[in-house]
């Protein structure tokens, strides 16, 4: 099972409209099963990816964190959006 | 749901008239127009400045440039939307950090107070500026009940 965080300045707003778009993307590409999200403020990202496989956060990436991480502003705005998903895809199969 | 957050779209929500170089300057105009209206509480301004310096809110859509700058619950009085069209530009920084500064032609101010009422609404309004017709619509309102028409409009759908 892997670990997906997707964090946000609160862990409330940004971070689950981009956790809906993440969820179709991993499910759309059969992962379905094969993960859990965890939503969490940014605050809280760097003890939550100790063990995660990847941080997906509407922030930038905190200096001190050791999964590797992916923009989840592409998910707001779309622009850059193909590049995010196929970052995310190849982090995850 | 999306209805019932439209319904604090208000007129006396909408400015047109504020001038301000970045985030900082249009909170402090704002904080004087909220807390005389009694949506926020004296600890709004710090609150806000703090969370945009931080974790700033300036997107850049391929229909225009807007920021979404938004604070806990804990420093309102009351749920509102106020929507800022300036006359120039505001510069943003951008969220997530990552390219350049977002001159916002649009900033929309959350102040919902109900658990999860920011992400539905959040997620209707990335709806309205994916779509450039949708967006074309709310940048060219002049008029204070016309955004609040075009939103109300938008949001409910």
């Amino acid at each position: 099972m892997k670990k997906v965080v997707v964090a946000c300045g609160s862990g409330i707003a940004t971070s689950t409209a981009v956790e809906a778009k993440v969820k179709d993307l991993l499910d759309s590409n059969g992962l379905a099963g094969t993960y859990n999200i965890v939503k969490c403020s940014i605050g809280e990202a760097v003890g939550q990816c100790a063990d995660a496989d990847i941080l997906i956060a509407t922030t930038e990436a905190p200096a001190s964190i050791t999964c590797p991480y992916v923009s989840g502003v592409p998910f707001l705005t779309t622009i850059g959006k193909a590049a995010a998903e196929q970052q995310i895809l190849d982090i995850l199969k | 749901m999306a209805t019932t957050d439209a319904e604090l779209l208000k007129p006396e929500l909408v400015f047109f008239d504020i001038e301000a170089k970045d985030a900082f300057e249009l909170f402090d105009q704002l904080e004087t127009r909220l807390s005389n209206l009694g949506y926020i509480k004296n600890t709004w301004k710090d609150a806000i400045s703090t969370r945009e310096k931080n974790y700033p809110t300036g997107l850049a859509f391929p229909a225009g440039e807007i920021a979404i700058p938004h604070t806990d619950p804990v420093n309102l009085e009351k749920p509102y939307i106020a929507i800022v069209k300036p006359s120039s530009p505001i510069n943003f920084e951008p969220m997530g950090g990552d390219g350049d500064t977002v001159p916002a032609k649009l900033v929309v101010n959350l102040g919902i107070m109900r658990d999860g009422g920011q992400v539905e609404m959040l997620q209707s309004l990335m709806g309205i500026f994916m779509d450039e017709a949708k967006s074309a619509d709310v940048f060219g309102q002049t008029t204070a009940d016309g955004m609040v028409a075009a939103f109300s409009k938008y949001l409910s759908e």
